[in-house]
C-alpha cells in the first residue's frame, strides 16, 4: 500500500512538469512587451530592453522554463509582473476564501445530494421521489450564476437575511455563496445517487442480504451504499477538484477575493508568473485529490485494495484462476 | 389448520406479476407440501415459476409488482403471508434459509467471507459472540469445504464453486428447518456441481433440514429428492415421489413424458433427441384450459376449456371454481389431466 501512494506520488513529477511546459509555452506565446507594460510608454527603448534583459525575457523557450523549474524546487514561484510581490504570497493570500466555499458547498452538495438521492432510491415512485428528481433537473437547468443573482434579490435585498457579497461580515458572508453552489451541486449528486443506488439495490448481493433476515435500513447502508460509494467517490472527486480550481462565475458574483478571480484578473493584466503558479498550484491540488480519490477507492474496495498491494492480490488471482481450472 | 407433519404446506397459491398494461401470470393455483425432514424437487423450464414460488416462501418478491391474489403458505400450520415484515425477518435465514442460483453475484463483494457469515448469526443465534462465534464460522466453512483460515478472504479471492460453498454456509449457518435452494448449481460447471450436490446432501443428512431443491435438471432430481413437482407455466402438472415420477410403467402428465423423452439415454440407440414441439406460452396470455394443450400431442376437445371443480368454500357454502384440468390422484402421485381423470381411478 505505502508503496502504492510512493508511486503515484512520484509520477505527479512528471505529469506536472508536462502541465507547466504547455502552460508556460501557452503564456510565452503572447506576444506582449513586459517591460514596456511596466516602465510605460515614456520609458525609453533601452531601459525597457534592460528590463526585459534582466527577466530573462529573451531566452529561449527552453532555458527559462528550466530555470523555472529550478525555481520551484527551490521554492521561488517567481514574482508577479503587476503586484511586485513573490507569486506564493499572493496566491496563499487568496487560496483560503477558496478553500472555504469549496469546502464548504461540498458539505452541503453531499450532505443534501447524497441523502436525498438515497432516500428517492429507497422509496422509488413515492412523492419524495418524483419532487426530488424534478426538482433536481430545474436545479441542473439553471446555470449557477442565474440562480445566485435570485437567491441574493430574495435574500439579500427583500428579506435582508444575509449580506449580498463580500467576505467582510464573518461566516454570515458564506451563507449565500455556499448555498447557491452547494444546492446547484446537490442536484448533480442527487441524480447520479439516485440511479447508483437504484442499480446496487437490485444486485444479488442485496436478495442474500434480506435472504439473510437483514433489516432494510442496515441493507441499504451496509449493502448497498457501501458499493455505490465508488462512483459517488469518483464524482466527489471532480467535483471537489474543478470547485478548487476556483467557482470564477460565483466569486464574482459574490466578490469573493478566490483563486479564480486572481487568475484571471492575471490573465486580463498579463501577469505571466501569476498566472503559471496558481495554475501549477491548481493542477497539484487536483491531482493529490485523486490521489485521496484512488486511496478511498481501496479503503471500499477490497478488489482494488488488492490490486494496489500487488503481492497478495495476484496471489489470490491466481489462487481463483486455478480454483476456475 | 394445516397438517402437523408437513413442515411446509402450499395451498392454491397464485403470484402475478402487473406491470403498465400487462399482467403476469407467474404462478397459478399451486399445491404442494414438503413433509419434515424430506426433499422436494420442483422442475421445470425456465420461466415456469419456480423461482416465483420459491421467493413467494420467504416473502423476499419484488415489492411494487408481485401480487399474491390467492393462496396460503403454512409453515408450521403458522401462514407465512399473513406474517409482519418483521416476523418474517426473523425467520429468513434463521428457519427457512435460501441458496440463491448464481454464486459469482450473491455475495457481498466489499464484506469479507466472515463478516457476511457473522451477519446472519448475529441475527438469529444472538448468543454467540467474539470467539465463539469466529469459532462457528470456521466450523462453518470447514462443514462446505473451506479451511477455516480463510474466512478473513473477501468473495473476489474465492472461485465459483467455492463462492457457493460460502453461499451454503451462510444458508445452513442457522441449521435452518427448511432450505431452499434455487438451482444451486446451475451457474457451475459439471465436475463442481457433482461435488456441491453431494456435499449439500450430506448437509441435509446431518442437519436434519427439509429441503426445496429448484431444478431443470431431472439427474439431480433422482439423486437427491423424496417428492417431485413438475411445474409448467405457473401449475403443478404432475406431484408424487421420486418412484412414482421416475417409473416409465406408471402413468404421467404427457409433459412429464416429453421432458423425459428429451433426456438423452445410454441404454437406448436413438440418433435424436425428441423434443417437445413448440414453445411455453406467453404468461401474459395462458391459453383456456390445460396450459400444455397446444403443445400436447394427446389434446382432445375438453382439455382446452377450464374445468368446474365443486369445492366447499370458507363458509361451508357450495362453490363451482373453474381450474384447468381434473386432478388424477393414487396414493401419493398426482396428475393434472383428464386422460386420466375420465378413467375413474381417481378422485
Amino acid at each position: 500500500m505505502i508503496k502504492f501512494v510512493i508511486k503515484r506520488l512520484l509520477s505527479i513529477i512528471p505529469m506536472m512538469l508536462v502541465i507547466i511546459f504547455i502552460v508556460f509555452a501557452l503564456v510565452s506565446m503572447s506576444r506582449v512587451d513586459v517591460g514596456r507594460n511596466k516602465l510605460g510608454a515614456d520609458a525609453s527603448e533601452e531601459d525597457v530592453y534592460a528590463y526585459n534583459e534582466e527577466l530573462g525575457l529573451y531566452d529561449p523557450l527552453v532555458v527559462r522554463y528550466g530555470k523555472y523549474i529550478a525555481g520551484i524546487c527551490r521554492g521561488d514561484f517567481g514574482t508577479s509582473y503587476y503586484y511586485n510581490e513573490p507569486v506564493m504570497k499572493i496566491i496563499m493570500g487568496r487560496w483560503p476564501y477558496t478553500i472555504i466555499l469549496t469546502l464548504l458547498s461540498m458539505g452541503i452538495a453531499m450532505l443534501v445530494g447524497i441523502s436525498l438521492g438515497v432516500l428517492s432510491a429507497v422509496r422509488q415512485y413515492s412523492i419524495l421521489d418524483r419532487v426530488a428528481t424534478v426538482a433536481s433537473m430545474l436545479l441542473s437547468a439553471v446555470p449557477t450564476f442565474c440562480m445566485a443573482a435570485l437567491l441574493v434579490l430574495l435574500f439579500s435585498y427583500q428579506l435582508k437575511l444575509v449580506p449580498a457579497s463580500g467576505v467582510t461580515n464573518g461566516w454570515m458572508s458564506w451563507i449565500l455563496p455556499a448555498a447557491t453552489l452547494g444546492i446547484s451541486y446537490s442536484a448533480q449528486f442527487l441524480r447520479f445517487t439516485r440511479s447508483t443506488m437504484l442499480d446496487t439495490t437490485r444486485q444479488d448481493y442485496i436478495r442474500t442480504a434480506r435472504a439473510k433476515g437483514v433489516a432494510e435500513r442496515t441493507t441499504i447502508w451496509r449493502h448497498a451504499f457501501r458499493n455505490a460509494l465508488l462512483p459517488l467517490i469518483t464524482i466527489s472527486g471532480t467535483t471537489m477538484g474543478a470547485l478548487l480550481g476556483g467557482a470564477v462565475a460565483m466569486e464574482k458574483v459574490f466578490v469573493i477575493p478566490g483563486l479564480g478571480t486572481l487568475v484571471q484578473d492575471a490573465l486580463n493584466r498579463n501577469d505571466a508568473p501569476l498566472v503559471i503558479g496558481a495554475i501549477t498550484l491548481m493542477a497539484f491540488t487536483f491531482m493529490m485529490i485523486m490521489l485521496v480519490v484512488d486511496l478511498l477507492y481501496a479503503a471500499v474496495d477490497p478488489r482494488i485494495r488488492a490490486k494496489y498491494s500487488g503481492g497478495k492480490g495476484r496471489k489470490a488471482h491466481k489462487k481463483e484462476a486455478a480454483g476456475n481450472g | 389448520m394445516a397438517n402437523e407433519r408437513e413442515l411446509l404446506e402450499i395451498r392454491n397459491l397464485t403470484i402475478q406479476y402487473v406491470t403498465e398494461g400487462e399482467v403476469v401470470h407467474a404462478v397459478n393455483d399451486v399445491s404442494l407440501t414438503i413433509p419434515k425432514g424430506k426433499t422436494l424437487g420442483i422442475v421445470g423450464e425456465t420461466g415456469a415459476g419456480k423461482t416465483t414460488t420459491a421467493l413467494s416462501i420467504l416473502q423476499l418478491l419484488p415489492k411494487y409488482t408481485a401480487k399474491i391474489p390467492a393462496g396460503e403458505i403454512f409453515f408450521h400450520g403458522e401462514d407465512l403471508l399473513k406474517k409482519s415484515e418483521a416476523q418474517m425477518r426473523s425467520i429468513r435465514g434463521g428457519k427457512i434459509s435460501m441458496i440463491f442460483q448464481d454464486p459469482m453475484t450473491s455475495l457481498n463483494p466489499v464484506l469479507t467471507v466472515r463478516d457476511q457469515i457473522a451477519e446472519v448469526i448475529r441475527l438469529h443465534r444472538p448468543d454467540l459472540k467474539g470467539g465463539d462465534l469466529d469459532g462457528e464460522i470456521g466450523r462453518l466453512l470447514e462443514m462446505v469445504g473451506i479451511p477455516a483460515f480463510r474466512m478473513s478472504d473477501y468473495p473476489h479471492q474465492f472461485s465459483g464453486g467455492m463462492k457457493q460453498r460460502v453461499v451454503i454456509a451462510i444458508a445452513i449457518a442457522c441449521s435452518p428447518e427448511l432450505l431452499i435452494a434455487d438451482e444451486p448449481t446451475t451457474a457451475l460447471d459439471v465436475t463442481i456441481q457433482a461435488q456441491v450436490l453431494n456435499m449439500m446432501r450430506r448437509l441435509r443428512r446431518e442437519l436434519g433440514s427439509s429441503m426445496l431443491l429448484i431444478t431443470h435438471d431431472l439427474g439431480v432430481v433422482a439423486n437427491i429428492c423424496d417428492y417431485v413437482a413438475i411445474m409448467y407455466a405457473g401449475e403443478i402438472v404432475e406431484y408424487g415421489t421420486v418412484e412414482d415420477l421416475f417409473d416409465p410403467a406408471r402413468k404421467h402428465h404427457p409433459y412429464t413424458e416429453g421432458l423425459f423423452r428429451s433426456i438423452p439415454n445410454i441404454h437406448v440407440d436413438s440418433r435424436r433427441l425428441q423434443p417437445i414441439d413448440g414453445l411455453m406460452p406467453e404468461p401474459t396470455d395462458l391459453p383456456q384450459g390445460c396450459k400444455f394443450h397446444p403443445r400436447c400431442p394427446r389434446c382432445a376437445p375438453q382439455c382446452t376449456v377450464p374445468y368446474p371443480v365443486e369445492t366447499t368454500g370458507p363458509d361451508g357454502e357450495e362453490q363451482v371454481t373453474q381450474v384447468s384440468a381434473p386432478l388424477w390422484a393414487q396414493g401419493s402421485h398426482q396428475i393434472k389431466c383428464h386422460l386420466f381423470a375420465e378413467e375413474g381411478e381417481g378422485t
